[in-house]
């Protein structure tokens, strides 16, 4: 069952590879998109700490790891689930979700994996390349127990953080349409780029618990700094197993109220 | 079309699309919530920048006023029909329009205005709740004369940002995808419009640049004039720097749309 699926998620990016050469300008404007997006988002680091060196103790080459942190995720999100949850609202209002249904395959799998976003490979390669130079310019010294623990934090994180857009997606099944949602669910995404402890405490609240890039951002390099310990990895783990059971129920009680043909 | 049948039918026009946005008011009000999200972190961090001992060259309670007037500044100005119109213009729906007596910018103009209304009645009440959490630092201009000011600003703000992306929007007529295009449009717009963050707090070295660029006068520029101490000299730079942006921008937009008509063959993409 698992080697089947992993053979239709190949076939995804080949489709993607067919569909991308295609449109191979649009391909090479989208990377430069990637690019100008990461130095939009560094941008405002950079005038912050050109008026104070720390916020909220936190530095200029470490906000700018965290920057690249962020960066990696979102574009694996946009990479890998983006495509499939955007596409769930049309598929659900036309009752193309049919078609997917009666493939013998995880209808959940299939929709949320089912449209590779190539051009996001881009963004990234280089959020990973922006969190190297953020570390290697810090007083952070990376060892392996803080390495381990970061990166178990950060899968955990890319998981949470697709579970809560794709988790936002599903309540397509149940009103007319689900765009602005998507947005808004992006939008307070994007509040990560900031570490957490720069906004009040009900953002926070919200960052880290509803929409958790805190994750995938804050927690992670907390755990780069020596900050945090096994505890919060396990911690972290614990939340994300229960989310993706929550993630998985919530899908079946969904998929109970698509009525097909354009419900 | 006479002026008067054109504004005629841009009313007419304007109500249809009202209707058709009305039944979308929750829609609305989560892409507001998206609006006010998106532009309340520019807010949270500076003010947090300052209580950390920043050296801010503005005082808190021009980030509030600022950020939150920028908020409506943005819904007042913002359009995002270029990937709408290229895709019309992809699949062949123009020809209707070409038939008709009044041009499909009329309709964009009217889909604008009348999503600016729905926007507007749902994004204040929730400017009002940030408004009452910062109401002690909140502080606009009690001058008749900068609200004066103000209007023509927001209004050439809005014609700029308009023609900018139906010129955007026209590049559907010559190419299969221009959605790259547009985010570009709007990344880069994002950081020179004051909307990523106050051109007030950018280096000095970045001031003549971000002064004469296009983007400050789609959002920044009427948020100077209204809440900044600009000196007559200096308004009066801006608003001929505007209108020579306007001009300069709507000329492309008409050249781009009618080399675009005759470029167009009707049958779709």
């Amino acid at each position: 069952m698992l080697r089947t699926h992993l053979r239709i998620w190949v076939h995804f990016w080949r489709l993607s590879v067919a569909r991308e050469t295609h449109y191979r300008a649009n391909f090479l404007t989208l990377a430069v998109v990637a690019i100008l997006e990461t130095f939009m988002t560094i941008l405002p680091m950079l005038l912050i700490f050109s008026f104070t060196s720390a916020v909220s103790g936190w530095s200029r080459a470490e906000s700018i790891a965290l920057v690249g942190f962020f960066r990696t995720a979102i574009g694996v999100h946009e990479l890998l689930a983006s495509g499939g949850a955007y596409r769930l609202s049309s598929d659900i209002q036309n009752g193309d979700l049919d078609l997917v249904l009666i493939r013998p395959v995880n209808a959940q799998f299939y929709v949320a994996c089912r449209f590779v976003t190539l051009p996001q490979m881009v963004n990234v390669l280089i959020g990973m390349l922006v969190a190297a130079i953020g570390v290697a310019r810090s007083d952070v010294t990376v060892g392996l127990t803080s390495f381990v623990q970061t990166m178990a934090i950060f899968i955990c994180g890319m998981i949470l953080l697709n579970a809560a857009i794709l988790g936002g997606s599903y309540i397509a099944f149940r009103v007319t349409t689900i765009d602005g949602l998507n947005w808004m669910l992006q939008d307070v995404a994007d509040m990560g780029r900031y570490p957490i402890s720069f906004y009040p405490g009900a953002i926070r609240f919200v960052l880290t618990a509803i929409v958790p890039v805190a994750f995938v951002t804050t927690v992670p390099m907390d755990a780069l700094r020596g900050f945090t310990g096994w505890d919060t990895v396990l911690l972290t783990v614990a939340f994300t197993c229960l989310v993706v059971m929550l993630l998985r129920w919530w899908w079946n009680n969904s998929v109970r109220h698509y009525a097909s043909a354009g419900s | 079309m006479t002026p008067a049948s054109q504004l005629r039918v841009l009313r007419r026009l304007t109500s249809i699309e009202l209707v058709g946005s009305l039944m979308y008011r929750t829609q609305f009000a989560v892409y507001m919530v998206s609006t006010v999200v998106s532009i309340m972190v520019g807010l949270f961090i500076w003010l947090r920048v300052g209580e950390s001992g920043g050296d801010l060259p503005v005082d808190r309670e021009f980030i509030v006023t600022y950020y939150l007037m920028l908020a409506v500044v943005r819904t007042l100005v913002s359009t995002w029909h270029s990937e709408f119109l290229a895709q019309v213009i992809r699949k062949g729906e123009l020809n209707a329009w070409l038939a008709r007596p009044g041009s499909y910018i009329l309709n964009l103009l009217a889909n604008n205005f009348s999503e600016k209304i729905v926007k507007m009645s749902t994004i204040l009440p929730m400017l009002g709740v940030i408004w009452w959490f910062y109401r002690d630092q909140f502080a606009l201009p009690t001058e008749i004369s900068r609200w004066l000011l103000f209007i023509p600003a927001l209004v050439g703000a809005f014609v700029l940002e308009f023609c900018l992306t139906t010129t955007i929007g026209s590049l559907g007529f010559w190419m299969d995808e221009n959605s790259g295009i547009a985010r570009s449009r709007h990344v880069i717009a994002m950081a020179l419009s004051g909307e990523l963050v106050p051109l007030a707090l950018y280096p000095a070295w970045a001031t003549t640049f971000l002064d004469i660029q296009v983007f400050r006068f789609t959002m920044s520029f009427p948020l100077e004039v209204l809440l900044t101490d600009l000196s007559s000299q200096q308004l009066v730079a801006g608003f001929v720097l505007q209108f020579a942006w306007l001009v300069a921008i709507v000329m492309v937009c008409r050249f781009t749309w009618q080399r675009g008509l005759h470029a167009y063959s009707g049958i779709g993409a």
